[in-house]
């Protein structure tokens, strides 16, 4: 779950093309998880301190009532 | 498909149109795990968690298990949203009442991912090491 997600958001970073071309090799339920998991990630990202650590601490909240 | 979206499109007490219920044997229904800070469980999956995702944004591991299950509770909502808004038949073959929910959804990320500004940095990714008992990587797993 982590590599994946982590993996998408800096290859999306690094390069916009490879990532939009990794992403042709998907489902269109796959396109949807993982576009939503670099747009969450870097939500958290463009956070700091309290703030990133309240975020987290709700992602992984919303983790567990999934 | 989360939990909460399979119990949506049939709950616990689901019977089809010929009366069979649809949580029979060898289907066990699922129940959707609600935090509490009395839940050692539910405390222990967000504090683990939470450190996982610490490290992948840098920052240094949280200690406190309090800090972790106040922040769980303040202000949280839980957006439970079935995003794909499926709805399933007796068979869980999805019933397609609008085909092109999931490419308006996909195009409507696509957008907002393009429109991303400040892009620096990249996250710390994680080698999963079972050996260090102090990069919680065994606890998640448990």
């Amino acid at each position: 779950m982590f590599s994946q997600q982590v993996s998408d958001y800096n290859t999306f970073v690094g390069d916009r093309a490879k990532f939009n071309k990794d992403l042709r090799g998907s489902n269109m339920r796959e396109k949807i998880l993982r576009t939503e998991a670099v747009l969450k990630l870097h939500a958290i990202k463009q956070l700091s301190g309290d703030a990133q650590l309240k975020a987290i601490t709700h992602h992984a909240r919303q983790l567990y009532e999934k | 498909m989360s939990i909460a979206s399979l119990l949506k499109n049939f709950p616990a007490d689901f019977v089809d149109d010929k009366g069979v219920k649809f949580w029979t044997a060898p289907k066990m229904c699922p129940s959707v795990k609600v935090f509490s800070t009395n839940d050692p469980d539910s405390v222990s999956f967000v504090f683990h968690t939470v450190n996982v995702y610490c490290y992948i944004f840098g920052r240094e591991y949280v200690k406190s298990v309090d800090l972790i299950k106040h922040l769980a509770e303040e202000n949280f909502t839980n957006h439970f949203v079935d995003k794909f808004g499926r709805k399933f038949n007796e068979k869980g073959e999805e019933i397609k009442e609008d085909d092109d929910a999931d490419e308006q959804l996909l195009e409507a990320n696509r957008k907002e991912l393009e429109s991303l500004q400040n892009l620096s940095g990249l996250l710390q990714l994680v080698q999963f090491e079972k050996d260090d008992d102090r990069n919680h990587h065994i606890d998640f797993i448990h």
